[in-house]
Formats: C-alpha cells, structure tokens, sequence
C-alpha cells in the first residue's frame, strides 16, 4: 500500500492516480482537482426551523476543512459530489454570507456541482453563487462522476470506465477480538470505482457490505487505515478487474 | 332493608352485605382514612378488593355532597352532578387495564345509586370521544400517565378538574422508580395546584420501600395527613422446584436450555391453565417450539405472549386466557401485570426471576379461585439457579424484598414537560419553577438547571452556544412562556411521554397482516430466504422493504431466533444476601433446602478444589490455564457490580504494572483474564478494592463514552431531540433522521456544556453501574478478609466466568493503535494459515 505524506492514501484507476484524505477528501493530481461529496450544509438549521435544538458551528466547521483542504492541495478545481445543501429550508442569511465569504475568498477556483437528492429544493439559490450545475452521470475522462451510485448493471452495460460517487455516507463498524467495536467512516473502493464518505460535520453514515474485491480504507481519528481485512463481507460478483498500483 | 344515610360507611357496607360479601377491615379503614381527609397508600395484592377499597371513599363523599346541597337547595340530580364533575381520576399504567376498571367502577357506583359516570381515555379512544371529553370531562375518568398529561396541555382542563377531589395511582409501584413515574409527578404537581381539594390515593403491591414510595407520591411539599393503609396480601404461596436428573458439576448460563421440557409438560398436566414465564422473548420462542414439538396434541392449546407481538395477537390470547381455553401461556413480564385470570392454577418460572419481589408477583398470578394457594414450579437453565431460588424463597419467607429507587432530576422529562405546558397556555418562570419542586423527582431542582432547560427549550443550549434558527418555548416582553408555532404544538403533542421504543421493524405477511415487531439490527442482518421463529411461527423472509419484514410461512429449520435488546435483569441485592448466606451455610455442612441438596456435589466439589467462602470472606482465585492466568473474585452481588467491580480492579491493577487484562462478569461474581502472569500479591488485590476516587477511576476504567451515548438514546428522545416518525410524516420527515449518537457527538463538539449530556453520564453510573449498589459491595468488601486459592483448574464457579465469551477489554492503547494490531493479529493468523498448507484467501 502506498501512504503519501499528510497521511494521503494513492490509488490508481485506470492509470489514473488519485489521493485519498483522511479529511474524506479525494484528490486528483493530474486534473487539479480536489473532489468530495455530502456537505450537508444548512442542515443544523433545518432541524432547528424543525423545532429540533441543534447547535450552530457545523457548517462553519466544514466550510474552514474544505478551506484547509483546498490549500493543502493547491487545488485548482472543486468538484462536490452532490448534497452540497441538506434541504431547502436549511438556507438563512448566515449561511449565504458564509457562502459568498467563501467563494470570494478562492477566487480563482473552479465550482462545479454534481446534483444531488438533497439540492433538488436549492436550484433556484445556486444561481447567486459561482458554482457549474451538472446532473449524473457526469463525464471527465475516465471517470464519471454521479452522487447516487446506479446499479452495477446499468455501471457495466454503459462501460463507464470508472466511477466516483456519494450519497450513502459508507461507514464500516470493526470489532477485534476482544470485542471492542469502533464505527468508521470509510472510502468505498471497488473494482470500478469508488463511493466516498460524507464530507459534511454533522452527516451520518450508513453501514455498507463489502464484497470481497472490494477495499475499504477507513478514516480513523486523522488518519486513514486500510481495514478491508477487519470487515466480514458478503459472496463475491463478478466485476471488472481491480486496477489498483499498490496491489499486486 | 333500614333507609341509610347515603354517604356513610354503614351504607357502603349495607351494600357489600347485599352482594353477599362482607367488606375486609383493611377496605374499612381506607374509606374512613379518605373521608377523614387523609392521602392513602393501599397496600395490598391484586384481587384483593383494592378497588373497592380506593373508589367506596369518593362515591360516599360526592353522596353526602349531594345529599347536603339537594337538602339546601331544590335543584335535581342532574344538575348537582354537573356542578361537581368531574370528581376522580384513575391512573392506570396499562391502557389495556383501563376497560376492567371502568366495569369495577360502574359496579360500585351503580350499586350505591351514585349518578356518576365512567370513562375511560388512554391511547386506544378515538378521536371523536377525545374531542368529546375535553369539552366535557365524566365524573370518573380512568386513564394513564400519558394521556392524563396531553389530556393537561389543554387549556382548559384545569379549569374543570378545579373540583376534582380524589386521584387514584393503580399499580404505583409499576411506576416508581422509572422516568414515566416521573411524569405522573409532574402531572400530579399540576393537579394539586389547580385543585386544592384533591386526596391522593396510591394502590401499590408489597414493595421494600413503601414509606419512601409513598413519600414520591404525595410529594414533599404534602400538609396533608398520611396512612398507610395494610391490606390482605398473605396469600399461600408454594414454590416448588423442577431438580434436574444428572447436575453439572461445572454449570454455566443458560446450559440446561430446554432439556427439561419434559418436566414441564408434565407439570401442565397438573393444572387446568398454566402461566409459562420465561425472561426473555428470545427463550419465549424457543421454548413454545419445544413444548409443541414435545407435545404435537397442544396445539391450539399453548399460546404465546410477549411485548413485541401485534397487540391484536396479545388481545387475542388474553381473552382466551380469560375464557380458560388455554391450557398454557409462554410469556414474559407481558404477563406480570394486568387482570387476573381465573383459570390460571399455577405459574412456572423458566430461568431466575433475580429477585425476590418478581418471584413474588409472578407466583401471584396464579390462583385466584377463593382459597386457592398461588403455585410457583421452578425450572432451571442452570444447576446453580437452584440455589437463587431457595435464596429468594427464604428471603420471601422473611418478608424481605427489594425496594425501587425513585428518579430524581431527569432534566430531559422537565424540557418536555417544560414545552407540554406551554402548548396552549402561558406560564411564568417563578410560578412553575415552584410548581415542578413539588414533586419528590425535582425537589433538589436549582434555579441555575432549571433556567437552562427552559432556555434549552427556548433557545436551544446555554447563552454561549447559538441555536439561530431553533424556537420551541417563546417568552414575549411580560415573561408569559408560551408555544406558538401550531406545527411544534401538534407534534410535541405527539411525541409526549417516557416510552422509547427501539428502532423497529414490522413482520407482516404477504397479505399485510401483520404479527409484530423485531428490532432493525436483527432484521437487517436476514437475507431473503432466511427462516426464523415469531410469534410461534416458522417465517422466511421474503423482502425488507420500508421498516417492513415481509413474510410468508416457511418450511424445515429456523436459521435465525430473534433476538431483543433488553435488560437481563441483574441479580438484586436482596438475593445476593441470600445467596451469601445460603452458601455460608453449606460451608458449614447445612444442606437444609431440598434445592441445595440437590445441587451438593457442585458445591462440594467447589470446597473441595478450592472453599466455599463465608459471609466474613471474600473468595478470590488465581486459575492458570493454557489460556493464560484467570483472577476470579467472587462478591455476589449481581452483574452490574461485577462489570464496575471488574474494571475498578483492572484499571488500578494495570497502573502499577504494564499489562493488559480482559474482563469478564456474571451475577456471582467476576473474572480479569490476561495472557502473561499478573505478578499481583493479596494485599494489593485488597488494596485495590477501596471506594476512594472511584468514579474517576471507573469512568477512566470502562468505555465510559460508549456507555453514556447508549444512555443519550433515551434522554434524547423524550427531551424531543429526535422524533419519531408518525403515521403520513415519514417522506417529509426523511431530511430530519438523525440518530442519536450523531446528536451526542455534535453536542459534545459544538456545545460540550449541554446539562442533558451531563445527564446522560449520571445515568450511566446510576444505571448501567447501579453506583450506589456498587459502593455499598466496596464497603462490604473491604470488612472481610481475602481467601487466596492457587488453581491449575476452574473450579465450578470460576467455570462460567471463564468460558463466557462476553469479555470487556480494558486497553490504554488509541484506536488507531487498536486497529493497526488487530491488522498484524489477522496477518500472523493468516501466514500460520499458509504454513499449514490450507487455502488461503
């Protein structure tokens, strides 16, 4: 396995490298393109328009490790795998102004948005902002770029050659042999693509079952592990072959 | 028959003659407690004529109320009844109890010529007759915790209860002790204030604290006078046990499964209807399989009850109960409460019931044919359960039971309580701060937490976390709190009440009739295909779809039982004291119980490898095995204290040397495993086991984070952190999941002062480590004297201790650092795989 500095994870698809962060980001060296899914934003507010007390800062807290992320990279462009916003009502002036603050303050970046489920209600709002609107699947060879994964059919029959994508928010949960479980947020990585973690502070995650071509890289406290050894799978299927560097 | 004066005791009791009864003191001495103004516990088993001991004392009074104003006035009944209505309320904490009293309550009051009326309203009445009461509340309302609550968040209820002058609690002591208990506190500091008339009347079956339950109930700030009224409760109780064939020297939970199934037909033979208990609803399936397997011919006979089952399937069972068509019931604690079943002869007991007062009320639920004796057959799961139940026996025999702590300061209830009041009138800080310290759970409330809940209802946490957009409790310039957004009104309205339900998931078949619920973690691990037992049923799985399993029947074995989170009840502390005793006297050669006689070889074998302790001792042993070096210490005092117990010792065990221990606990007692040899002598091990920083050390030795999010579950739902899901919300509500252990990260992150987390970690050490319990054992330990035994072997009590698989780690190490040696475990794991010459991945 191959761990760069900054505790990156490299791999490679279809000749391709790219860099897992342990943040949740991806990065795309060749395409300077820093890449990731799930921000959720807005969505302390939409619990509380909701009569639901949560506390204010996630959104804050995302949008400053988006910032770190983007000048660790140098990143030239920003791709965000859809549910930027969590839900129409979670938009207030604070957070618009947290918006303009922060596409102001990287001015020569490049916004672009895959849709996801959850910016269906937003549409109208991107418009004020600096951001390019795609709908899935989205093409930037070789890979194309969804938020909701299609299933692994539609994937081969269509012969994208690889894929990225959001929406489920993959998390593992391990257990060593003393029974001590943790839950992780992990990079789902597949034959032919991967699904990345929600990048978003307040966001949960769901539990996915990897098959066993699969691999799992975990984010643990601020780093990334690979724990597909210490996840149980379900029966293997039949993909396209695992092109990864740092396996053979 | 002489004309009476309607309204006196002599009337009531011309009346009971009438019935060919004749009324027991103890319900004479209630009716003259009430009408001499006093607040009332009646103490007393079921069906024992409690009802009529608490309603007899309001009908008379309302009699002679009326009888003075026809006297003064002209006017007609009717509109005297008008002029007092509504009179009493019934608390019931089982909605399904509400319907019989409603019929006990018509009874007495159509037998004494009283007008009044009877209702009930709980979960199960229609909206329509809801609507229809709270324009016009009936004489005598029979209802539970809950809805008594919703049924005040109207504005004008209190104006008509203003007259009300009697509340009754059935089955208070259902209620002590657990947060919906709570809720009824607050409702009845409400009452109180808003009626000043009202008299209190608690019915509580035999409990270890009466005087403290008593004490909740009418709340600290009572004038009023008090008794305790003593009904009949020495019912003849016989409890015998099933003793199995051959005994295991080397016992261990749940080993004798259902081996003595047999013993059980046999025992249902006896009977016309027998109660089945067991303690969990997994071994309710299991065992009802078993029972027809052994007998194919009960079918259509035996049936099965238990919480998670469809309630039209529960419905069901109990009418046949009631019926006698049913030679036996499998069931769990369903069953503790409710009505009593006449043709029910006998209880059998599958398993320990771990204390003494469920023994007790189980054995209650049999015979209750006049003069009949309550019979309890006890069944084993494993040898050394024999020697609980001779324990509680004795201890029963004593009158010794356990008594139930009482919750104090639950701030996630008082946040809810603060928004229920709000709903449709205003309120002001001061009035209600006083208002809520009437009740024994708030008493100790301080100004400082009470301004931060109702600013955490207001505003969301304290003035230095923002919640922008978060309103609930709005306060306008006069300082009136009040709730104005309609959607928070009718949701709040909907979400009130103590009762957490675990994520579940629907079984229903094909043709959408549905059996019951499983919870989801169980559910999502099936696979379409798999078989499994429920409700009695062999089912497959067809799709899970929506939190529906859908079904249909299947054929051959069950892959999978479900199961359900819930608490195995630990051993009580009552019991522990038997038990030490108990074992005291066979250390002493005295077999005296026909259950320790039948268990003797395990316990002489136990004395003869290693020593049986006395109550003066504390038996410790240090068992080395090819495993690695086992330290076994035995207090017996139930699990919770063990696992408390366990990590106290490990964590201060490892601060003087470098080592890691796994750990291990049960109700006797508990284990520290580790691979090389703890170099630890006696005196350290004593040393060890003071009760000085102890929750800082317990807290550092346990996973206290883990624990307290597991506890955030419950205090974020009734604070109203998250909501469930309600019928036509759930596509909408799609974009407000969240779960409960995302709100408590958030919270420990963005607002790490939040008094409800505080909570949270409380009620982990009250709780999940009964601290109080956990420090009385630390006392009691530290005044006897340490018996070291050096074994190569595990004796018959270390045995279970050290093939349980549930072990507790004690680690220093950091997660990353977990993970990584989890990795080279599984790499050395698989290259010895490799040298052995076996496929590998």
């Amino acid at each position: 396995m191959t761990i760069l500095e900054q505790g990156r994870f490299k791999l490679k698809y279809v000749d391709e490298s790219i860099e897992l962060m342990p943040t949740g980001a991806l990065y795309w060296p060749s395409r300077h393109t820093l890449i990731v899914a799930d921000l959720h934003l807005g969505k302390g507010t939409t619990f509380q328009r909701n009569g639901i007390p949560i506390p204010d800062g996630t959104d804050q807290v995302t949008l400053q490790k988006l910032q770190s992320d983007i000048e660790a990279t140098r990143a030239r462009d920003i791709l965000i795998l859809g549910d930027f916003i969590h839900a129409r009502i979670g938009w207030n002036a604070t957070l618009v102004d947290k918006l303009n603050g922060f596409f102001h303050g990287n001015p020569d970046t490049r916004w672009q948005l895959v849709l996801g489920n959850h910016d269906r209600g937003s549409l109208s709002r991107f418009g004020q902002f600096p951001i390019e609107l795609f709908r899935a699947p989205y093409v930037v060879e070789p890979f194309t770029f969804f938020h909701e994964l299609p299933d692994q059919e539609e994937l081969v029959e269509r012969e994208f050659q690889a894929f990225m994508a959001g929406h489920i928010h993959p998390c593992i949960s391990i257990r060593d042999s003393e029974r001590i479980g943790a839950r992780l947020k992990c990079f789902w990585c597949q034959a032919n693509g991967l699904v990345l973690p929600a990048y978003g502070e307040f966001t949960g995650s769901h539990r996915i079952e990897p098959r066993s071509q699969d691999r799992v890289i975990g984010i643990v406290e601020k780093e990334l592990i690979d724990v597909t050894d210490l996840v149980s799978r379900g029966a293997p299927r039949h993909v396209k072959k695992w092109e990864s560097s740092d396996r053979s | 028959m002489r004309i009476m004066h309607p309204g006196s005791i002599r009337y009531a009791e011309a009346w009971i003659q009438s019935q060919g009864w004749k009324p027991f003191p103890f319900q004479r001495q209630a009716w003259k407690a009430y009408l001499d103004g006093h607040d009332m516990l009646i103490h007393s088993a079921t069906g024992t004529g409690k009802t009529l001991a608490a309603c007899l004392g309001p009908i008379l009074q309302s009699l002679e109320a009326s009888s003075k104003r026809a006297a003064r006035s002209a006017s007609d009944r009717e509109s005297v009844r008008q002029a007092n209505a509504p009179s009493i309320l019934w608390i019931t904490p089982l909605r399904a109890l509400a319907g019989d009293t409603q019929q006990s309550l018509e009874f007495a009051i159509s037998g004494l010529s009283s007008p009044w009326t009877v209702e009930t309203r709980t979960g199960d009445t229609s909206s329509h007759i809801k609507k229809k009461q709270r324009a016009k509340l009936p004489d005598a309302l029979v209802t539970t915790p809950e809805s008594l609550t919703i049924l005040l968040s109207y504005a004008n209820t209190m104006e008509q209860l203003s007259h009300l002058r009697a509340v009754v609690v059935d089955e208070w002591h259902e209620l002590l002790g657990s947060k919906r208990g709570v809720l009824l506190e607050l409702a009845l500091a409400r009452l109180r204030k808003g009626a000043p008339h009202l008299q209190t009347i608690g019915l509580s079956a035999t409990l270890g604290n009466l005087e403290e339950a008593f004490d909740v109930l009418v709340g600290p700030s009572s004038q009023r006078p008090r008794r305790i009224v003593h009904g009949k409760h020495k019912k003849r109780i016989t409890i015998r046990s099933v003793l199995p064939q051959t005994i295991e020297r080397f016992p261990w939970a749940g080993h004798l499964g259902t081996r003595l199934v047999e013993d059980v037909c046999q025992a249902m033979e006896q009977a016309k209807t027998s109660l089945i208990f067991t303690n969990t609803r997994n071994q309710t399936e299991l065992w009802y399989q078993e029972l027809l397997k052994a007998h194919p011919e009960y079918a259509g006979q035996l049936a099965l009850h238990h919480g998670s089952l469809d309630s039209e399937v529960r419905d069901w069972v109990e009418r046949a109960l009631r019926d006698a068509r049913l030679r036996g019931v499998v069931c769990t604690s369903s069953l503790d409460l409710g009505v009593d079943f006449a043709s029910v002869e006998q209880v059998v007991q599958i398993g320990s019931p771990k204390g003494i007062a469920r023994l007790l009320q189980r054995a209650g639920r049999s015979g209750h044919q006049p003069d009949a004796e309550s019979r309890l057959i006890f069944v084993p799961t494993n040898t050394l359960e024999l020697l609980e139940i001779a324990a509680a026996r004795r201890m029963m025999k004593r009158g010794i039971l356990e008594g139930r702590e009482p919750e104090r300061l639950p701030l996630d209830l008082l946040a809810q309580h603060l928004v229920t009041m709000g709903l449709e009138s205003s309120y002001r800080r001061g009035e209600m701060y006083d208002e809520v310290r009437t009740t024994h759970a708030f008493a100790g409330l301080t100004r400082e937490e009470f301004d931060w809940t109702i600013q955490f209802a207001k505003q969301g946490g304290d003035s230095l976390s923002r919640y922008e957009e978060f309103r609930r409790l709005e306060e306008d310039d006069a300082g009136n709190l009040m709730v104005k957004d309609i959607k928070t009104i009718r949701r709040h309205r909907m979400s009130i009440g103590t009762i957490v339900a675990e994520v579940a998931v629907q079984v229903r078949y094909m043709n959408g009739k549905n059996l019951g619920n499983v919870e989801e973690i169980f559910a999502s691990k099936l696979k379409p295909g798999d078989r499994f037992l429920f409700a009695g049923k062999l089912l497959e799985l067809v799709r899970l779809h929506d939190s529906v399993a859908w079904v249909r029947k299947g054929k051959g074995t069950p892959t999978a039982v479900p199961r359900w989170v819930g608490g195995r009840m630990p051993l009580s502390s009552q019991l522990s004291d038997g038990i030490r005793e108990m074992i005291e006297e066979a250390a002493l050669g005295g077999y005296r119980e026909r259950e320790i006689e039948a268990i003797r070889p395990v316990l002489e074998l136990q004395r003869e490898w290693s020593h049986l302790p006395r109550q003066s001792e504390l038996l410790l042993e240090r068992i080395k095995t090819r495993d690695g070096f086992h330290l076994c210490i035995y207090p017996f005092d139930g699990r919770l204290v063990h696992e408390g117990l366990a990590a106290i010792l490990a964590y201060r065990l490892s601060r003087q040397q470098s080592i890691t221990f796994s750990l291990a606990a049960n109700d006797y007692g508990f284990m520290l495993h580790s691979t090389k040899d703890p170099q630890v002598t006696l005196e350290q091990v004593s040393r060890c086991l003071h009760a000085e920083d102890l929750e800082s050390d317990i807290t550092a030795g346990l996973n206290a984070t883990e624990m307290a999010k597991r506890q955030f579950r419950e205090i974020a739902r009734i604070a109203g952190l998250i909501r469930s899901s309600f019928p036509g919300e759930r596509r909408s509500g799609k974009h407000l999941q969240v779960s409960s252990d995302l709100i408590y990260e958030v919270f420990t992150n963005y607002d790490p002062n939040n008094l409800l987390l505080i909570q949270a970690k409380k009620e982990v050490l009250r709780k999940q480590l009964q601290w109080d319990r956990l420090q009385q054992s630390l006392r009691r330990i530290s005044n006897t004297s340490l018996v070291w035994r050096d074994l190569q072997r595990p004796t018959p009590f270390a045995f279970a201790l050290v093939v349980d698989r549930l072990r507790e780690r004690l680690s220093s190490e950091s997660l990353a650092d977990r993970i990584r040696r989890m990795q080279e475990q599984l790499e050395l794991a698989a290259s010895k795989r490799k040298q052995l010459g076996t496929i590998g991945r």
